[in-house]
């Protein structure tokens, strides 16, 4: 019950403002509550599908012994001998990572990383086996393209009975000019 | 000095009283306006009330015109009274003159509540003015009866604007009478118990009349300063207006609360008595039921 009769000016609108920006700000939250939950369960899904492909990596290279294990392990290898040998002084491992990731077409696959710590300007060679010319053609011009690679230069091109192509690439870096 | 039992007799209500947050929210002084004097009170610490004569024709009480003939005259004399009993810059209550409301009241229906439009437009009927200028309000009481009331907007104004001019906030705004209602219906009575409450002023009187719990009449009448017999006759019509045979209980406040209760009980009225005698006192007791109240 009112405690009685009130005759002075109405009071509702100042409550009425402080109830809508309650109103708002708790829509705002909850808008973004909500999208972090989804954000989350999106990477939780990418994680989990990451997880699955590298146990069943594992497993059909521990049943076929697989060759492109032991090739990933060997690229891996070199590029942390990459590190320690100088190169990364122009181009650390993660760069060259992302190099690669960007510059490698679809139909192309890696099986080899060397490098030229010694050479001026340092470079990396490449080797890697493609199924058509095309794709050849493709990545010298996707890792030419990268602003980190001075000049590249396919050194061979070998047809195998498969048909497919095993080409050397020889990838010079771009020295980093002092400021 | 101030009556002991005519301050808030709620445990909670004292005991947050003495916090910081209460007495920043919370109005501790209050102001009544009549026509010939201001009584201002302050019970923040020790209460503290006093009285000030105004000049004649400052205040003239209506429900249609505006009130008071000089605003800054008045504001003058409040700054005075209130800094007497140590008040400024706070949250007043604001009590006015009962002459400047209008009241009805609305029995209650058996089926259903009647909406707030409709309760508008029965109150707009007795107006003496549009009820566009109006500021209405309406009290349900536990029976379901409304109490409505309505002060134009043109008088109201006039005393915020005293309020404003003294550097204080508004707090709760009622009229001198019509804020003892609530306290006077929620008694727990028996069924068809008459209750009749006089409150007494130097100029007018407020009848309003109780049975068994719930209000039936409230009429505020004009009298002349010691006449007695004219205020007793109309209580004693009470019964006779409302169907009932006798007053079951007669309370009585405000000026010569003492004299007409004495002509009642020779009357024949058996239970008599007495809240307060004295118009400061009860105007005192109004503003204290409007800082129970708290803000708005």
């Amino acid at each position: 019950m009112r405690p009685g009769i009130y005759l002075g000016p109405p009071v509702g609108r100042a409550r009425r403002l402080v109830w809508l920006l309650v109103a708002l700000a708790s829509l705002g939250t909850s808008f973004h509550v909500s999208l972090y939950i989804r954000e989350r369960g999106e990477l939780d899904a990418v994680r989990a599908r990451v997880e699955r492909q590298d146990v069943r990596g594992r497993a059909s290279s521990q049943e076929t012994g697989d060759a492109l294990g032991d090739e990933a392990r060997d690229v891996l290898a070199r590029l942390r001998a990459a590190s320690a040998s100088g190169v990364a002084s122009t181009m650390s491992s993660a760069q060259i990572l992302h190099l690669l990731s960007r510059a490698l077409p679809d139909q192309v696959a890696l099986v080899g990383v060397s490098f030229e710590p010694s050479s001026t300007p340092p470079s990396l060679l490449l080797e890697a086996v493609a199924r058509r010319e095309g794709d050849v053609t493709a990545l010298q011009k996707a890792v030419a393209d990268s602003p980190r690679v001075a000049a590249t230069k396919l050194l061979g091109e070998r047809t195998s009975a498969d048909g497919t192509l095993s080409v050397r690439l020889q990838v010079e870096l771009a020295m980093e000019r002092s400021p | 000095m101030l009556r002991r039992e005519a301050t808030a007799n709620y445990s909670i209500v004292r005991a947050m009283r003495g916090s910081r947050f209460w007495r920043w929210r919370q109005p501790s002084a209050g102001v009544a306006f009549t026509n010939h004097s201001i009584v201002a009170l302050n019970i923040a610490n020790e209460a503290r009330s006093g009285e000030t004569e105004l000049p004649g024709g400052l205040i003239e009480s209506s429900a249609v015109t505006p009130n008071i003939q000089s605003v800054g005259e008045l504001a003058q004399i409040v700054e005075r009274a209130l800094a007497d009993v140590g008040v400024a810059r706070e949250r007043l209550a604001l009590v006015l003159p009962d002459l400047a409301t209008t009241t009805v009241v609305l029995p209650a229906r058996e089926r259903s509540r009647r909406p707030a439009r409709e309760l508008r437009r029965e109150l707009a009927a007795g107006l003496p003015y549009p009820v566009g200028e109006a500021r209405c309000d309406f009290w349900r009481g536990q029976h379901d009866e409304i109490l409505g009331v309505a002060v134009r907007t043109a008088v109201v104004q006039q005393y915020e604007r005293i309020v404003e001019a003294v550097d204080c906030q508004l707090g709760w705004v009622d009229s001198a009478s019509l804020c003892h209602i609530p306290s006077q219906v929620s008694r727990r009575v028996r069924a068809e118990r008459l209750e009749v409450h006089a409150q007494l002023y130097a100029d007018h009187y407020c009848l309003t009349v109780v049975r068994g719990g719930e209000l039936i009449d409230t009429r505020i009448k004009l009298r002349s300063a010691g006449d007695f017999e004219r205020v007793a006759r109309e209580v004693l019509r009470a019964p006779v207006l409302h169907d009932s045979e006798t007053i079951d209980s007669l309370h009585l406040s405000g000026k010569d609360a003492a004299a007409v209760a004495e002509l009642l009980r020779d009357a024949g009225v058996g239970e008599v008595r007495v809240d307060c005698d004295g118009e400061r006192q009860h105007l005192v007791s109004s503003i204290e039921r409007l800082l129970e109240r708290g803000t708005p």
